[in-house]
């Protein structure tokens, strides 16, 4: 699943595009070290592979739905995972700024959730032990399975963690994790028979492909620490988070309140900053939606109920909307006379 | 592609000061060989010899080895046995970079050469490769576009082009490098009536040394003097065009069909 | 099948809107990429129950689409294509944030409405955003823009070569799936062996093309890296571009203009 703009928080997103991007640099400089330009012609080929494959929907057996492959175990097979990364990025990136697939500023958080797990974490955790060096079929296909189920999982697990983190949905951790694992389980668990047959279907043809598991790209152990520690941060970050309920919930409301007030006055640069370091600060409080902090916190955030505030807000907001147009409109016609 | 004026796209003399002496061949193969890895033989004792401003055509059946052969002409391929020399250069791994000066090679599927997000571009590559500065290489671009007709093409992206204009990009880029012999891999193929003949008349007006593998036994009897028949790996006729493709046995013989030979449907 | 084909006319729609000469299309590259980052980063951090406050935001899109001369026929089916995800998360604010926030007309207006009226208005403004001027960029001036800002070599050429093949592998894709579906019978869908055989066809192809490709680079001098040749060069039009969107930005962000707009209208005091 594409994470999207509208749900992150801009602290959330840039921590996230830090993460990936610091792998992505990592990523590449192993490619530049291994100095194989063969790599590059292929990496761009398969990129455009896997953007027509994830178009083709497939029908996921015992269940009459159909299911598509995102691709990214599988190019961690071929081509090793700094180079997979890579692809993905690119993939993800095109998806983002063409397709209104995911976003600019969620692109770091879903090369995390789909590119970063499994190329970093499933594939040499899971697949590699599972399957050894030159794993035969039944080998090859269980240690796909895991590896695609896994990541599948964790990138369910990541996503979540990044929407309770940014506090734009309303869903608390418990009922989002309770609906996105089991899916995420048949995503996987889908994910894993497509790429299993289609290695079959290459061990069938042109085994001499999937002969690159080699030490030739080993797996280093430092960009998979590096990929585990930011995961460990984020998830201890927030989850510790959940010890503590009150104070946090309470802090929350505080500067809801306090942003109320703030926003009327100026200078707008104090008010951006002074937000933005409240937004930082107490964004762990977001992540609090502990069942009783909505009610306190939403009485908290509206001074009084108060319909004059509300309707001015109200005629402003069509206002601004019918100006807002008209100048698109202005601006159109005179391009057309022009 | 335009119907090309007198030629103004001439090779370059040999690079940087190596004159080549006069009566060297422009290509000389020798017994050359190549096995691939999975099959039989691919080429099995050919010999070649193309004088400079020659124009030779490469046919035979499928799987005949044109395509082996011509590999080897800039070193895509490294002989297994026998020898190849480019202008009095023999190939080998340390010779490729001055080989693939000499050699230009125009791929039988455009699209795998036209690589780069625009024309310009992907003309510019070759030049820029060469080491010339980005004015130079624009230079270049802007010239051999004009020469086959192209210049309008210029800031298309390539898959936007037509089957005939990719084909005429990709030779352009092949001649910004200013090679002095020319390789090309059924040119031909993929072209539409009127694209075919401005390829044959964009060829003929070349005056590069010229090796063209090819099914179109008709491209073959305009544009080059001179035949070479692939059968099996080995070199089963060479000749004069006009001789070799009216030997209608001949060419039956290593599974070819003569030029307009084929009887009318009832 | 039907969503390659009608991706690639999406992708094709928006490489051609990027070729024109409009006055966004002369604007750098560099310039774009930044607006629009200060763009989304602005319309994301404000709280989850603003919705009237970013609507001085929109201006931003609707202006890009008014100098880019896209038709509204594209905008509107951009719009369609929006982050569904998003919209089914939202969907689930109204249910677990019942808390009244709003009164209008009487009526109560739980946060959850709110929040999600909210993230409608955050897909809407940040994927036409995005789209309009990144996506009608080009990639060509994109990857000159990252190779500028240092991004590494390798991920400009992917990029670049991504696009460049995207549609040669998009139609052999298509061309694969329609002739087997001309002698696949009455069948709703795709058998997971059928597909494996066709998406294992499509990654040979894929395969023998890179290499094909690799050849062709090699005979015209390729040593590893394409060459990025495209100057670019930042002009004043750039830096008043970015200067006034993100004081626009700034502005919008800090000041509920809406809200004192309507005050203003409604004449309900401060």
């Amino acid at each position: 699943m594409h994470m999207a703009d509208a749900l992150l928080s801009p602290a959330c997103g840039l921590l996230m595009w830090a993460a990936s991007g610091a792998l992505l640099v990592v990523a590449t400089r192993r490619l530049h070290g291994a100095g194989d330009e063969r790599l590059v012609p292929l990496m761009g080929l398969l990129g455009a592979f896997v953007f027509a494959l994830q178009m083709i929907n497939f029908a996921i057996p015992f269940t009459g739905s159909s299911g598509h492959m995102a691709g990214a175990i599988l190019l961690a097979i071929l081509l090793g995972p700094p180079a997979a990364l890579i692809v993905i990025a690119s993939v993800l990136t095109v998806q983002a700024l063409f397709f209104a697939d995911g976003g600019l500023l969620a692109l770091g958080a879903n090369l995390f959730n789909l590119g970063v797990i499994p190329c970093f974490v499933a594939y040499p955790l899971v697949y590699r032990p599972l399957a050894g060096d030159q794993p035969g079929a039944r080998r090859g296909s269980v240690a796909t399975f895991a590896a695609c189920v896994v990541s599948a999982q964790l990138g369910a697990l990541a996503v979540v963690l990044q929407t309770v983190a940014s506090g734009v949905s309303s869903l608390s951790a418990g009922p989002f994790l309770a609906l996105m694992l089991p899916i995420h389980l048949a995503i996987g668990l889908a994910e894993g028979l497509a790429t299993a047959a289609l290695l079959h279907f290459l061990r069938r043809t042109r085994p001499e492909l999937l002969a690159n598991q080699a030490p030739a790209s080993p797996v280093r152990l430092r960009p998979l620490l590096l990929g585990l520690g930011v995961a460990a941060a984020l998830t201890g970050g927030v989850l510790s988070l959940f010890a503590s309920s009150q104070p946090d919930g309470l802090q929350w409301s505080l500067a809801q309140a306090r942003t109320e007030t703030e926003s009327v006055a100026p200078p707008p640069l104090h008010t951006r900053l002074a937000a933005l370091q409240q937004r930082i600060a107490w964004l762990p409080g977001y992540t609090l939606r502990a069942p009783a902090a909505p009610q306190q916190a939403a009485a908290a955030a509206v001074p009084a109920l108060d319909a004059g505030t509300s309707l001015a807000g109200l005629v402003g907001g069509l206002l601004t909307l019918a100006l807002v147009l008209l100048v698109g409109l202005g601006l159109r016609r005179r391009r057309r006379r022009a | 592609m335009n119907a090309p004026q007198a030629p103004h796209i001439a090779p370059e003399p040999a690079n940087r000061g190596r004159r080549r002496a006069a009566g060297v061949p422009a290509i000389d193969v020798h017994a050359l060989c190549h096995v691939y890895a999975e099959g039989p033989a691919a080429l099995s004792g050919v010999d070649l010899c193309i004088e400079a401003g020659e124009a030779v055509a490469i046919v035979g059946a499928n799987g005949a080895g044109k395509s082996t052969l011509l590999q080897h002409l800039n070193g895509l391929l490294l002989p297994a046995a026998g020898s190849v020399h480019i202008e009095g250069i023999e190939l080998g791994p340390r010779t490729l970079a001055e080989v693939r000066r000499r050699v230009g090679y125009v791929f039988q599927d455009a699209d795998d050469q036209l690589f780069m997000p625009t024309v310009r571009d992907d003309v510019a590559f070759g030049p820029l490769n060469q080491g010339l500065s980005l004015e130079e290489a624009h230079g270049r671009t802007d010239t051999a576009l004009a020469g086959v007709g192209a210049a309008h093409l210029a800031s298309r992206a390539p898959y936007r082009l037509s089957g005939g204009e990719k084909r005429a990009v990709a030779i352009a880029g092949v001649l910004a490098m200013r090679p002095s012999i020319l390789v090309l891999d059924e040119p031909s193929s993929g072209l539409d009536p009127l694209g075919r003949e401005r390829l044959i008349g964009l060829l003929r007006s070349f005056t590069h040394t010229r090796v063209i593998a090819t099914h179109d036994l008709d491209l073959a009897l305009q544009v080059c003097a001179r035949v070479v028949v692939l059968q099996h790996g080995q070199c089963a006729a060479q000749g004069a065009a006009a001789e070799i493709l009216g030997d209608g046995a001949l060419l039956r013989r290593c599974g070819l069909a003569a030029p307009s030979d084929q009887e009318p449907a009832r | 099948m039907g969503r390659l084909a009608t991706a690639l006319q999406d992708l094709r729609a928006l490489d051609t809107l990027a070729a024109r000469d409009t006055p966004l299309s002369r604007r750098d590259p560099r310039a774009k990429l930044l607006v629009t980052l200060l763009f989304v980063i602005t319309l994301m951090s404000f709280d989850r129950y603003r919705v009237a406050a970013l609507l001085p935001l929109a201006l931003f899109p609707v202006v890009l689409a008014a100098q880019g001369a896209v038709p509204a026929r594209t905008i509107a089916h951009l719009l369609m294509l929006a982050a569904p995800f998003a919209l089914l998360v939202g969907l689930a604010n109204p249910w677990i944030d019942s808390a009244p926030q709003l009164l209008l007309a009487g009526i109560e207006l739980s946060g959850g409405w709110v929040s999600f009226v909210s993230i409608l208005l955050r897909v809407t403004l940040s994927v036409s955003a995005t789209v309009l001027m990144l996506g009608c960029t080009g990639m060509p001036a994109l990857c000159a823009a990252l190779a500028r800002l240092r991004v590494p070599q390798v991920l400009c050429t992917q990029l670049l070569l991504l696009h460049r093949y995207l549609f040669v592998l998009g139609d052999e894709a298509q061309r694969l799936t329609t002739a087997y579906r001309l002698r696949a019978g009455r069948r709703p869908r795709l058998p997971l062996q059928h597909f494996a055989a066709l998406g294992g066809q499509l990654l040979l192809r894929a395969h023998e093309r890179a290499t094909r490709l690799h050849q062709a680079m090699l005979a015209r001098g390729f040593t590893g890296q394409l060459p990025l040749a495209r100057p670019l060069q930042w002009q004043q039009g750039d830096t008043l571009f970015v200067g006034l969107w993100s004081s626009w930005f700034l502005l919008a962000r800090g000041i509920d203009l809406p809200q004192a707009l309507g005050r203003l209208a409604t004449g309900a005091g401060p």
